[in-house]
């Protein structure tokens, strides 16, 4: 994590929308972010990931200016901006109940950020039309917010943020209302928007699988830390720590404790004796012999195996339940050591039966589906 | 909703004492009401539908007196309102936007103590403090208690508007660029009229209402309608009263009403659903 | 930017926060020198020295609550008697309050729940006109109230027409007609909170009150009223409170003999006759009693889960 405390200097340098350093924010004694570095690129689609509470939201007012940092800095496009109250600041948000004015029509409201810019009329509505466009609500610029749908209403409040061409666009929860359906073709629509608009995107979600499509890179965040940041594929196959393997998708987590370490190998032992090759960070450098931790192996990355396969990274257990869930199926194995790991299998790889409860299983781990985390 | 389900609900006997309630409010007033048409001088007795005393109240002996006191009335109350809600409407942002802090509570007592004090405690208190100043006590004494005990009625359904309408408008105004105060202009306060109206009209009411500390702080010469009312009265009650009773409660049912609609059209507006 | 850099730009949480001072201040300012300094001007005048003309005379004196409490005065050679007419008029005020409060209970509990439980529709209607009442001016309410049971009033003359009875029925000017006027004014004042209560209230629980083998009176009596309760206290002190003080009641239907609290200090003010003192003590009083009930009210409310 260290690693991301980038020198500030390097902050005016072209490439970098925003840049956050050693950001903490303090209510009373509680504190929401812990001295907070991060740096986003210009044009990228960066998404804030973790549960509720964990300080997404926060961070995103504070980038908004709608709160104050109780210390560090915060830099757009290299100047710093922390007393720069909201008003003055090039950045817009779409706000996660869209809150678009009630007593106003789609156009104004779009409008708002324009006029209030003193942008000139003509342009402003111009500019007003191109966005409507844009979301593909032209005909609907007469209407007023309530006589929308709820997706349109979201694209009114993406169009009306977008108007007064903002360098960043920060976006709050911005498709936690709408149904499920929606919100997946939302997705799409919304990193399409990205592009075509050419803008830094900030995207607060506590939706795993929304920042997994959406983003070029995620920040996983917990209790007020940055956890890991990094591409969806990073954080999906190499989560940093336990926080990060267990909330983004399923894994089973294995107590172990390393045996030695070859560069970013590394031999394990399972409490029962066990070994486990796995792979490691490169600049997890405290790890070496004796260190214990865990391993993480992701439910696909198990492998039903013939009993006495000798090959190895192999676990043996009995199947306690297997659980039928239309595309896969789920076994849930208790490992001869104890442990209960969760299997899943793709239906259509099966032709044989799967082992019913109280069978015994082997277990082969797919070759670089295992990692050993020290935290 | 089944009928099982209404029937647990109901109990013998609610539905009469809640008429009986309605009956118990409204008969004092219909019968002023109708025997402010009664031709006849002597009260009691009907002796036919006329309008006599309401042409009476107009141009009869009278009137003057009524004129003026229905002016003072009228002025009063406006500037009030007009006082009240405002200073009530600043105080009710302050009090919904602004989170938690030390001394909330005390501020939110300080706002509705006016309500909370029996009148004729602060008719005494307001009496005294204007004797003690040596404020002569009149037009100007009338209003300046009349403001302060319309704060809390105007404070009261603006707060409670307020509370309903999400603070992430005023934030999106601001990101977008607008002022506090273009925030206030453009944004918060027309979505927050239909409670500045309701708090107006009440606070217009209440004024237009009071008569206990008018007494108290009005002084020689100046009359407000209730309490030329009340000093005719003490004469006897004469049919003139109970026309000029009926046509302020008329005023008042016409107010209430007004709010009382207003309030609804306001709920049934996005706002409150889309918080 | 090294080390903490904690400047405020005024935008700390909504977007109004920063200005809460400002935006507080014109109510604060207009209150406290309105109501609270005179509020404390009127502690300091009920111990003043009366001025036989109306006023004070700027020396401290007991004179006030002496008068109020004790026959001949506390200083007097006579072994020291407790003064009954003002406590009485004070006892007198707090039964009549309390009466109004249990018989504005007694209707206002069944009609809030019966409008509460009326169809949607219904419901504003009855609503609204539960609320015209509480809106018009309580002086043309009363006199309203007077017009009506007075000895050549209306009901005295249908009653007597109908042949019900021979002769006047006499309620002006009696504790009865005074009971009848806090009643009818302050009605609404209890309805309006109960509604409010009720309506909140999650039927479902009553549901499965019966389920589990209540009977109606017991449901009412074990899971409604305890739910609702705060509710029905709210409502009761919005009857009290007032009725306690009242003025136009007692002074309009009660006549010279029925005094209570309002009428006995707005008699002190009245011309030259009064006491400021004496009427600002007893008002500090009133204002005490008020104050007692209205903390208990609020520790009620600080306990509730």
């Amino acid at each position: 994590m260290n690693k991301l405390a980038n020198d500030n200097e390097s902050s005016a340098a072209s490439g970098v929308a925003v840049q956050l350093s050693k950001v903490r924010k303090q209510y009373g004694g509680a504190i929401a972010l812990h001295d907070v570095s991060l740096t986003i690129q210009d044009k990228e689609f960066f998404t804030l990931l973790g549960p509720s509470g964990c300080g997404k939201t926060t961070l995103l007012r504070i980038i908004a200016g709608f709160e104050n940092v109780t210390a560090g800095s915060v830099y757009l496009h290299g100047k710093e901006i922390a007393n720069l109250p909201a008003n003055k600041r090039p950045v817009n948000t779409v706000f996660q109940q869209y809150s678009l004015f009630p007593h106003m029509s789609v156009l104004d409201n779009i409008l708002f950020g324009l006029q209030m810019r003193g942008t000139p009329a003509g342009q402003a509505k111009k500019r007003a039309r191109a966005m409507l466009e844009l979301v593909q609500l032209q005909e609907f610029a007469n209407r007023l917010p309530s006589q929308l749908s709820g997706g349109q209403q979201q694209r009114v409040a993406l169009a009306r943020a977008l108007a007064p061409e903002p360098e960043v666009l920060l976006l709050d929860e911005p498709l936690s209302a709408l149904d499920l359906k929606l919100r997946q073709a939302m997705r799409i629509e919304l990193k399409q928007i990205q592009e075509e608009a050419g803008i830094t995107f900030i995207f607060v979600t506590h939706d795993q699988e929304e920042a997994l499509t959406m983003s070029d890179r995620i920040a996983v965040m917990s209790a007020g830390n940055v956890q890991q940041v990094g591409t969806s594929h990073d954080i999906y196959d190499a989560p940093a720590n336990r926080f990060v393997a267990d909330f983004i998708g399923e894994s089973n987590l294995l107590e172990a404790q390393v045996l030695h370490r070859i560069g970013t190998e590394v031999s394990c032992a399972l409490p029962g004796g066990v070994q486990v090759q796995a792979e490691i960070s490169a600049d997890a450098t405290d790890v070496s012999s004796g260190t214990a931790g865990h391993l993480c192996i992701r439910p696909e990355r198990l492998r039903l195996s013939m009993p006495n396969d000798p090959s190895l990274n192999v676990l043996t257990g009995v199947v306690v339940r297997q659980i039928y869930l239309g595309t896969d199926t789920q076994l849930v194995v208790k490992l001869a050591e104890g442990q209960v790991v969760q299997v899943r299998t793709q239906n259509a790889e099966h032709n044989s039966a799967l082992p019913t409860a109280g069978s015994s299983v082997d277990l082969t781990i797919q070759p670089g589906g295992v990692r050993f985390l020290s935290a | 909703m089944s009928s099982v389900g209404e029937r647990i609900k109901s109990y013998p006997g609610f539905g009469v004492l809640a008429a009986v309630c309605l009956v118990l409010l409204y008969a004092p007033l219909l019968i002023v009401m109708i025997y402010s048409f009664n031709e006849s001088p002597s009260i009691t007795r009907w002796g036919g539908f006329s309008l006599t005393w309401y042409v009476d109240v107009f141009t009869g002996s009278e009137s003057s007196k009524f004129k003026v006191a229905a002016w003072n009335s009228i002025s009063i109350a406006l500037m009030a309102t007009i006082g009240a809600t405002t200073i009530a409407t600043a105080a009710a942002i302050g009090m919904t936007r602004s989170g938690y802090w030390r001394g909330k509570s005390l501020s939110f007592a300080l706002i509705n103590l006016p309500i909370m004090v029996p009148e004729i405690v602060t008719a005494v208190a307001t009496l005294i403090f204007f004797s003690a100043i040596g404020f002569k006590t009149g037009y100007l004494s009338i209003l300046l208690a009349h403001i302060v005990f319309c704060i809390p009625f105007a404070y009261l359904p603006i707060a409670a508007r307020l509370q309903g309408i999400s603070s992430s408008y005023e934030e999106a105004a601001i990101d977008l660029y607008a002022s506090r105060w273009q925030a206030f202009r453009y944004v918060l306060l027309p979505i927050l009229l239909p409670g500045v109206v309701s708090g107006a009209l009440l606070a217009f009411i209440v004024s237009l209402d009071d008569f206990l500390i008018t007494n108290f702080v009005k002084g020689a010469g100046v009359e407000t309608l209730p309490t030329a009312i009340f000093g005719a009265v003490k004469q006897g009650i004469k049919p003139n009263i109970m026309a000029i009773s009926t046509l302020m409660l008329l005023v008042s049912v016409l107010f209430v009403t007004v709010s009382w609609w207003i309030g609804r059209v306001g709920d049934k507006s996005s706002v409150v659903a889309s918080k | 930017m090294a080390g903490g850099t904690l400047q405020n730009t005024g935008v700390d949480g909504a977007a109004f926060a920063g200005l809460r001072h400002r935006l507080l201040f014109p109510s604060w300012l207009t209150i406290g020198v309105l109501l609270v300094i005179p509020v404390l001007l009127m502690l300091v005048y009920s111990f003043l020295t009366k001025e036989f003309r109306g006023g004070v005379v700027w020396e401290f004196s007991l004179a006030a609550y002496d008068q109020f409490f004790f026959d001949r005065g506390l200083f007097g050679d006579e072994p020291v008697k407790i003064e009954w007419t003002y406590i009485n008029i004070f006892i007198r005020s707090i039964v009549q309050a309390s009466l109004a409060t249990v018989f504005c209970l007694l209707i206002g509990f069944p009609t809030a729940y019966y409008i509460a439980t009326r169809p949607a529709s219904s419901r504003a209607i009855w609503l609204f006109m539960i609320t015209v009442p509480y809106w018009v001016n309580l002086l043309i309410r009363t006199v309203s109230m007077k017009f009506l049971i007075r000895d050549t009033g209306p009901l005295n003359h249908w009653l007597m027409q109908a042949g019900l009875i021979s002769e006047p029925f006499h309620i002006i000017n009696t504790n009865i007609a005074v009971q009848l006027g806090l009643f009818y004014s302050y009605l609404p004042f209890m309805v309006l909170p109960i509604y409010a209560a009720v309506e909140r209230f999650d039927f479902a629980l009553v549901e499965a009150a019966h389920d589990l083998y209540a009977n109606r009176w017991t449901t009412l009596r074990r899971i409604l009223i305890p739910v609702v309760r705060p509710g029905v206290i709210a409502g009761c002190i919005l009857v009290f409170v007032p009725s306690l003080g009242a003025f136009l009641a007692p002074d309009l239907l009660g006549g010279a003999k029925n005094f209570m609290i309002g009428s006995l200090i707005e008699e002190q003010f009245r011309g030259s006759a009064g006491n400021w003192p004496f009427g600002a003590a007893a008002s500090m009083i009133l204002l005490s009693l008020v104050l007692l009930v209205l903390m208990y009210y609020a520790r009620s409310e600080s306990r509730r889960p």
